[in-house]
């Protein structure tokens, strides 16, 4: 979960992380724990959208308007987005609407813009994402494509950039997924609750601690916070540098055809994920083993399945690994 | 008096000193009335002026979590954010009852417990409430439980039975209750009592890290209701026994394997549940130390004296395992086994429909049966009349200016039923011995399907004939006859089978059935649709026919009967966009399951 996580804010274009899992794993835990190990991000000063001031990819129409007359745009130093997408939430809220206040008390027609406004550059994290109304699934799928979100109304078109990185979580027994949203998700890991006691008893101790004293427990942490962020950030920095040879993506194409993986987004997705790891872990190429690592993250929720199958799809693709890579030599 | 009646004032009397910790309880019993008793005892027992409100079945979402208070925007002519059931419940308690409450509504709950506050991303608000209360559920019928996911976050399950309402008599008051929350903030706990818990869950088998920390929270309100100063062997005693015990699912002694395997597949959920997790469980199972061996290996983290806390673990484990009523550990392994699957579906219900109780709105028009609401589509007009008048270029004088974005449609949600469609060959190709297993398949699906409320239908061919010999029926004594009595022998008209297949199943899907089709046969059409003989024909029309039956978008199952994969069945099953047996690979039970995972899917 750490893992996938991590590789995600390595490299925002692997796509989202779903993490399926047990009552009490920890699941939305980890994920609100993003924003602390995230480094900062270069934004366009009082832009509502939080573009890029280097214009990677495209800006809103505020920030062309802008640029187009001229206007020098500033830069300021921001959080990266970790945006909560509640369940109740309303679709004016999510894509973004007119400002009610203004229209009510000045009779203005002013945009509000919405949660996928904020999340742009940024995660958009929808906690048990498998009970989402279809009606918002269906806008997310939209935006997750398009990487924009447009909005027509009152009169008002506003399209501005939302590109984010899905992060859902779910317990797999209130709900199924759909088949589209979960092929928009890279990297897919299933949460359990660790079994060995002395684990679980630090689990709860620490939990304690946080409850009691929040502010005590994160100066505690804080180093390991950073170091962590710091490692990011290199990462991200090296990210452009790594190489992957050819004969990795063979491998990752083997591996797919062996699953029967429907599609190319798999091995498009293992080859970012393993780029993304070598990077973190200050390697200068990838190579197997990292992989091999990715592998089952990228796999997993991509396998079709059979009527009665016996194994679940992760041992499936443990298998196809070890098939293909020989027996298991790694130790991860 | 009995340990029972007890143990439910007791609850009330923790529940009601730190409500907000505690987070609440289940309550079971058999008559409202009693459940009503306990809930009017817990809120005597609360915070003098703390509120006590109960959610309402169908309650919106609006209500719940809060929104634009229509009528005071209107007035002040600003927004004005009207607070929901769930943030106006601060500090006090909130009563839902686990039949009728939405399962959203739950899931809603269980965010707030988790967060102490709840998130507005609603009518143009994005505001978050602190908010911090205890649940109650109340589980009258033996039918319909708290969602687990909620149930693992509240502290306590209290069952009520008939001897329970003279015990209370002599209730606990409010003044011992409000005397013990001034001194629970001053309460310590030694880290031994948390370690001391978190060994004892793990030994009887709880996975979820809250049981440990909803335990020390009891331990503590313990504590300060008996005026110790920390917590106490009593307190981890009573904790253990109120919180550890209901979630226990096995005993102590059991081996560590047996627990890993129990508890996950409590999280296997649908018989369709990815099974990887077992798989991955069991591989590991081996790997983890048993619960003894590790109390003695050597903990880092711990400073307290080893013995010490394997004594206090035992005791925890030792007072769960007393509160453990006979039979109670079965029950829990039944539930876990996974054999069952769900715990009744009957409460799933289809999303977005059209018929059925509302269950919200959303922005849309009212086309394809889709229903207006009107008052929805008024109020989201209002906001802008000021905009959309002054826009106007005309000059024209509406009384109100709507348009087509302002239009809002009813969600309803419409309980679905599930009909397994049977299409059983009964011809003489079809060993007779298969029949025989078709028959017991289909007992058993009807057996659980009771439970479920679900339907069986059964169509049978023969000779030249196909007959709908059981229509889509819950009784369950005439569908055993009609199974029982099935004739078998002559040829195979599958073409004809299938299309009355396709008919009866559209014929259901229009009443809003979820159809699941099992096809047992081994393929071999020998009879066209005209009766005729013939193989070549019968065999291109019974392909043309299972193409039908992949237009209805149901699932199929497909179950060979022949002794080995026959090319044309496969091809069959293909063509109908079916999943396909061999029936060597399942026996009655399997085919049940196979086809009780269709209908999950």
């Amino acid at each position: 979960m750490k893992l996938a996580l991590t590789l995600a804010a390595v490299d925002p274009s692997i796509g989202g992380v779903l993490i399926l899992g047990d009552r009490g794993t920890a699941k939305s835990t980890a994920v609100r724990a993003l924003p602390t190990l995230l480094p900062t991000l270069k934004v366009v000063d009082g832009c509502r959208y939080g573009c890029d001031p280097d214009g990677n990819g495209s800006r809103c129409t505020e920030c062309l308007a802008r640029v187009v007359s001229g206007e020098k745009l500033h830069t300021r130093l921001a959080p990266v987005p970790v945006v909560d997408l509640p369940l109740g939430a309303t679709e004016d809220r999510v894509a973004g609407a007119l400002d009610i206040e203004r229209a009510l008390v000045r009779g203005e027609k002013a945009f509000e813009p919405g949660l996928l406004a904020r999340a742009h550059r940024g995660f958009l994290y929808v906690d048990e994402i498998n009970l989402l109304e279809d009606h918002l699934v269906d806008l997310l799928l939209d935006v997750a494509t398009t990487g924009e979100n447009v909005v027509e109304r009152e009169g008002l078109s506003i399209k501005h950039p939302a590109r984010f990185v899905l992060v859902g979580t779910g317990n797999p027994e209130e709900g199924e997924l759909r088949p589209q949203l979960l092929d928009r998700f890279g990297l897919s890991v299933e949460a359990r609750t660790p079994s060995d006691v002395a684990e679980r008893v630090e689990v709860v101790r620490r939990r304690d601690a946080f409850d009691r004293a929040p502010e005590v427990f994160a100066e505690r942490f804080k180093k390991d916070d950073a170091a962590l962020r710091r490692r990011v950030t290199n990462a991200r920095a090296q990210l452009a540098n790594v190489e992957s040879p050819d004969a990795l993506l063979t491998r990752a194409t083997e591996l797919c055809l062996l699953l029967n993986v429907d599609g190319l987004r798999g091995e498009l997705t293992m080859l970012r994920a393993s780029r993304a790891l070598a990077a973190y872990e200050g390697a200068s190429t990838t190579t197997m083993l990292h992989l091999r690592r990715v592998a089952p993250l990228v796999l997993r929720h991509r396998l079709r399945r059979g009527p009665l199958d016996e194994v679940g799809s992760g041992v499936r693709v443990e298998r196809a690994i070890q098939e293909l890579f020989g027996a298991a030599d790694v130790a991860s | 008096m009995l340990p029972a009646d007890q143990d439910a004032r007791l609850t009330a009397l923790l529940l009601a000193i730190d409500p907000t910790a505690l987070k609440g309880a289940i309550v079971r019993g058999r008559s409202p009335m009693l459940c009503e008793q306990w809930l009017q005892l817990v809120a005597d027992l609360m915070p003098v002026g703390a509120p006590s409100k109960r959610i309402p079945s169908n309650i919106s979402d609006e209500r719940l979590l809060g929104g634009l208070d229509f009528a005071a925007t209107l007035a002040r002519g600003n927004s004005v954010c009207e607070l929901g059931v769930l943030a106006t419940s601060n500090g006090g308690m909130l009563v839902a009852t686990a039949a009728t409450t939405r399962a959203t509504t739950f899931t809603h709950i269980a965010r707030v417990v988790d967060e102490g506050s709840v998130r507005v991303e609603r009518d143009g608000f994005s505001e978050s409430h602190e908010t911090a209360f205890a649940t109650i559920v109340v589980e009258c019928a033996d039918d319909e439980a708290a969602p687990r996911a909620l149930a693992d976050r509240l502290a306590f399950v209290v069952e009520l039975d008939a001897t329970s309402r003279d015990a209370w008599n002599n209730s606990p008051t409010r003044e011992i209750a409000t005397a013990a929350r001034a001194r629970l903030a001053a309460i310590r706990h030694e880290d031994a009592s948390l370690v001391a818990l978190a060994r004892g869950a793990a030994r009887l088998g709880i996975l979820s890290p809250r049981a440990v920390l909803l335990a020390l929270s009891v331990a503590r309100a313990h504590a300060a209701l008996l005026s110790h100063p920390t917590v106490t062997e009593d307190d981890l005693t009573c904790a253990a026994r109120l919180v550890l015990a209901p979630r226990a699912v096995t005993l102590p002694d059991a081996e560590p394997e047996t627990n890993d395997e129990q508890g996950d597949s409590e999280n296997q959920g649908p018989t369709d549940a990815p099974p990887e997790t077992q798989d991955i469980q069991n591989n590991e199972a081996t790997e983890p130390p048993r619960p003894e061996r590790d109390a003695d290996s050597p903990d880092a983290n711990t400073d307290a004296p080893q013995s010490d806390q394997n004594t206090l673990a035992e005791i925890v484990v030792r007072a769960a395992t007393a509160a453990l009523p006979a039979g109670m550990l079965a029950a829990a392994a039944a539930r876990a086994s996974g054999t069952r699957g769900t715990v009744g579906r009957c409460g799933t219900e289809q999303q977005n429909g059209t018929r059925g109780r509302q269950i919200g709105i959303r922005r849309g028009e009212a086309r394809g049966g889709a229903r207006l609401d009107l008052v929805a589509t008024l109020r989201a007009s209002v906001p802008l009349q000021r905009v959309r008048r002054e826009a106007r270029t005309d000059g024209a004088q509406r009384v109100v200016e709507l348009r087509r974005d302002d239009f809002r449609i009813r969600r309803c949600a419409t309980p679905t039923t599930t009909t397994t469609l049977f299409v059983v060959d009964a011809s003489g190709s079809a060993a007779l011995n298969r029949l025989a297993e078709a028959k017991g398949a289909v007992e058993l699906l009807l057996a659980e399907g009771y439970a479920r409320r679900d339907k069986v239908a059964l169509i049978a061919f023969r000779g030249t004939v196909a007959e709908l010999v059981l229509p889509a029926t819950h009784a369950l004594a005439r569908a055993r006859r009609a199974v029982a009595g099935m004739p078998a022998g002559g040829g195979t008209p599958l073409a004809t089978a299938l299309d009355l297949a396709a008919t009866v199943s559209q014929q259901l899907q229009r009443d809003a059935s979820q159809v699941v089709m099992v096809v047992l046969t081994d393929g071999r059409a020998n009879v066209g649709r005209d009766g005729r003989g013939g193989r070549a024909r019968a065999e291109a029309e019974a392909l043309e026919s299972a193409t039908r039956v992949r237009a209805l978008r149901t699932d199929v199952v497909w179950i060979d009967t022949s002794s080995r994969s026959e090319v044309l069945s496969r091809s069959l099953a293909d063509a109908a966009g079916a999943r396909y047996l061999l029936l060597p690979a399942a026996n009655a039970r399997g085919m049940s399951q196979v086809a009780l995972a269709a209908r999950s899917a």
